[in-house]
């Protein structure tokens, strides 16, 4: 299972980072989610970036207790909280910035557990949950 | 004291940019009754208003408000609110944008701002979160809307100009011309009205709001986001295509049924005749640029068109925001016969900051004169205008738009100003140009709207959603239409007691006025007027947008609070109105369109039936509690 990513059908209205920050904050707005769309107004160039379309994985390597893993059933990154020291080292070494530094360690997307609430709301099908 | 409300960032900014002087205020009880948004940019607005008050005085505040829904995962809810006395009309000017700008100004921490005073100086008002500064800007004086853009975004954040959201005044702001626009992020333009032209009186060439980490609560997440998850239902289940598809398709159907305006509203058939593949042609599609439609904050409809011209005269021009009703505009009222064409016009008037639907009327106006020889290249500045020129066309819009000339300088100012000194044609209502709907084409259940509208000549905050009015339906599907519309019980058979014709004057009346009160409310909340065009009314007022805004914001709005936040808008448009002299007599469009019927195509021999228009007028005075003589609302029932 994979939220894959059709960028040309992306129509750049960020509701996925509105829905992915109401579910994670409980208020609406684009800085608490764990994926981001860049727009270029002049060229309706979209880009959606999630844990899912990294392609350096530079978290993983950053780590030095191994507390980050590949979930290799949804193609995201997995923190292990009891071995995590909350060193910050992975929040630093993601290039899009996709994870966050909280109270109680490193956040990264968890696909919402496997249903993706950014994919259930795209109204343009560019972010679409394959099962 | 900050109120802890959801939806709301709780507080506006009043900046007096005079004096320089910021103050945060923040919405009480009072203010909270007329919702957000529109509502609450008219109360704000109306508190500072006095019989007398002109729309070039520094003391007409520029009042933006952003609504309690703008930002959150609601179907278009992008879309903030202006309100100042309109250049245009000397009355109340409303106006309206989307995009991203309302959204990162409620993240900020506002709800809205209040620009007060003028400005001695060119000056930027930046908001970054708490902080307001004032940027001198006169290098940007002269610049056009998306350089000015580009450049406070390279000036305050270069490494993240996406993060830069700037409302910004063309040149055609920044001379005064009466139908100047406002314009977010590139393509998100408050148009109508002229506000443009009151930001620019004030000298402030843009109100910049930087990107920050903020965000706004909600009370009730797990039922707002099961009214949101359904109206995103509905839109999957009524889908109508945007982007290309749409575009041309619209442009297509209007052509078949011969709905496109022909040269200043004269009778003949419009020339008008694009072809669909050949605009396919512009149409390029790679990760770079999109051949699909482009969305503001929340929205499923992306209904702004992106094409690259890579050949031809206007190589190079990428343009990511167009939409269909400027085809009618430069197409049809001004005969351009090519898609570039139209799509440079387009380009132009937003780059230049200037309403596109104004300013092709008003073009249209003076190609009419110079055609009938009522003015010459003596009066043009050495401009030959005729239909469909594209050149001069492009020479005139930037000669109005940078007050290059008396006879631009005069153009700028309006088609009733060209019409008052030189004669001729000019088609407004209440002194605002009509979009472009001629009522003698369309059904008038849609182009009604133009005479009762808040703005003037514009059906877009009444009956210009009623597109459902314009199919034609088996009797079943027709059947199933009524039965889906939200419209209130009792109004509903008023309207529709057994077709979707409305039934008789008094039907269209209340069409009119349920209308304007669903528009009055999704403006307050912070959604795009157009949402029923697409959701065919399938969501009611109050069981859906009043529980959803019960949800965001914890606080009720019932049926009866709905239908006064749109009495409440409405009146205090029509008491400023007939401040600076309308009166019933204005409710009406010019005679042209009642006398001189269509002579070729579909709308062959059709004029405007004025009795059946006046009748409607009666009715509609009747529902409202307006004095059947003046159409002013009446001293004992008025309530603002």
């Amino acid at each position: 299972m994979q939220l894959e990513v059709d960028t040309i059908s992306c129509s750049g209205c960020r509701l996925c980072e509105t829905v992915c920050t109401l579910r994670r904050t409980r208020a609406c707005g684009y800085s608490g989610a764990l994926m981001k769309v860049v727009r270029k107004e002049l060229t309706s160039a979209f880009f959606i970036k999630h844990c899912g379309t990294c392609e350096t994985r530079a978290c993983l390597s950053a780590c030095n207790v191994g507390a980050i893993n590949l979930d290799a059933k949804h193609g995201s990154v997995h923190v292990t909280r009891d071995q995590c020291r909350i060193c910050g080292a992975c929040v630093d070494a993601c290039p899009d910035g996709l994870i966050v530094l909280e109270d109680e360690g490193p956040v990264s997307c968890d696909m919402c557990g496997g249903d993706p609430e950014c994919a259930r709301f795209c109204p343009n099908g560019a972010l679409q949950w394959r099962r | 004291m900050k109120l802890q409300l959801g939806g709301y960032a709780g507080k506006y900014l009043c900046i007096d940019v005079n004096s320089r002087s910021v103050k945060a205020r923040s919405l009480d009880s009072r203010l909270l009754e007329y919702v957000g948004g529109l509502g609450m940019a008219t109360r704000v607005f109306m508190d500072a208003y006095h019989p007398g008050l002109r729309a070039e005085d520094a003391a007409n505040p520029l009042v933006i408000f952003t609504g309690p829904l703008t930002g959150t995962p609601v179907p278009t809810a992008s879309r903030t609110a202006v309100v100042s006395l309109s250049p245009q009309t000397n009355a109340l000017g409303i106006s309206n944008f989307g995009g991203f700008w309302g959204t990162a100004l409620k993240h900020a921490g506002w709800d809205g701002i209040v620009i007060e005073g003028a400005s001695n100086e060119w000056i930027s008002v930046v908001i970054d979160g708490e902080d307001v500064v004032f940027l001198p800007s006169e290098e940007l004086v002269g610049k056009d809307t998306w350089s000015t853009q580009d450049q406070l975004a390279q000036r305050l954040d270069a490494e993240h100009p996406d993060k830069v959201h700037v409302l910004a005044v063309g040149p055609a702001g920044e001379q005064g011309v009466h139908y100047a626009s406002l314009t977010a992020d590139y393509f998100s333009s408050a148009s109508r009205c002229g506000m443009g032209a009151v930001m620019g009186q004030k000298r402030v060439k843009a109100i910049v709001v930087r990107d920050c980490d903020g965000n706004i609560p909600v009370v009730d997440v797990p039922s707002m986001r099961a009214k949101s998850m359904h109206a995103f239902e509905k839109h999957r289940s009524m889908r109508v295509p945007f982007g290309l598809d749409g575009y041309t398709g619209f442009v297509n159907r209007c052509q078949q049924n011969g709905w496109v305006p022909n040269r200043n509203f004269h009778a003949g058939r419009s020339s008008l005749n694009l072809d669909p593949q050949i605009a396919k042609n512009f149409i390029v599609s790679s990760p770079d640029f999109r051949k699909c439609g482009r969305s503001c904050h929340g929205c499923p409809n992306s209904c702004f068109l992106s094409v690259e011209l890579q050949t031809g005269k206007y190589r190079g021009l990428k343009n990511t925001g167009l939409i269909p009703a400027a085809v009618l505009c430069w197409g049809g009222r001004c005969g351009i016969s090519t898609w570039e064409g139209v799509w440079k016009c387009e380009e132009v008037s937003d780059r230049l900051g200037v309403d596109f639907f104004s300013a092709s009327t008003v073009v249209s106006c003076a190609i009419d004169l110079f055609k009938s020889g009522r003015i010459t290249r003596d009066d043009t500045g050495g401009v030959a205008l005729d239909w469909g020129d594209e050149a001069a066309i492009l020479e005139l819009l930037h000669r109005i738009a940078h007050g290059q000339g008396e006879f631009a300088r005069l153009a700028g100012k309006g088609s009733d100003a060209l019409a008052r000194s030189f004669g001729g044609f000019s088609s407004t209502v209440r002194g605002l140009e009509m979009w472009g709907a001629d009522p003698r084409l369309f059904p008038l259940s849609y182009s009604i709207g133009d005479l009762f509208s808040f703005r003037g000549g514009d059906n877009i905050p009444n009956t210009h959603n009623m597109h459902f009015l314009l199919h034609s339906y088996s009797p079943d599907v027709e059947q199933a239409v009524i039965g889906d519309l939200q419209i209130p019980r009792g109004i509903k058979e008023e309207i529709f007691p057994s077709s979707l014709i409305p039934n008789g004057p008094r039907g269209l009346a209340h069409l009119v006025r349920w209308g304007e009160e669903f528009n009055c409310l999704l403006s307050s909340l912070g959604i795009c007027m157009l949402e029923q065009d697409i959701l065919h009314f399938s969501l009611a007022a109050d069981t859906h947008y009043g529980k959803l805004y019960e949800s965001v914001t914890g606080l009720t709005l019932d049926a009866d609070a709905i239908t006064k936040l749109g009495d409440r808008i409405m009146n205090s448009y029509r008491v400023i109105a007939g401040n600076v002299g309308f009166n019933a007599a204005h409710d009406s469009w010019p005679d042209r369109f009642y006398e001189e019927p269509i002579t070729e195509g579909p709308g062959r021999g059709r004029v405007v039936n004025r009795s059946y228009v006046q009748e409607t007028i009666r009715q509609y005075y009747d529902l409202r509690g307006w004095d059947p003589e003046t159409g002013m609302p009446k001293a004992n029932r008025l309530v603002l």
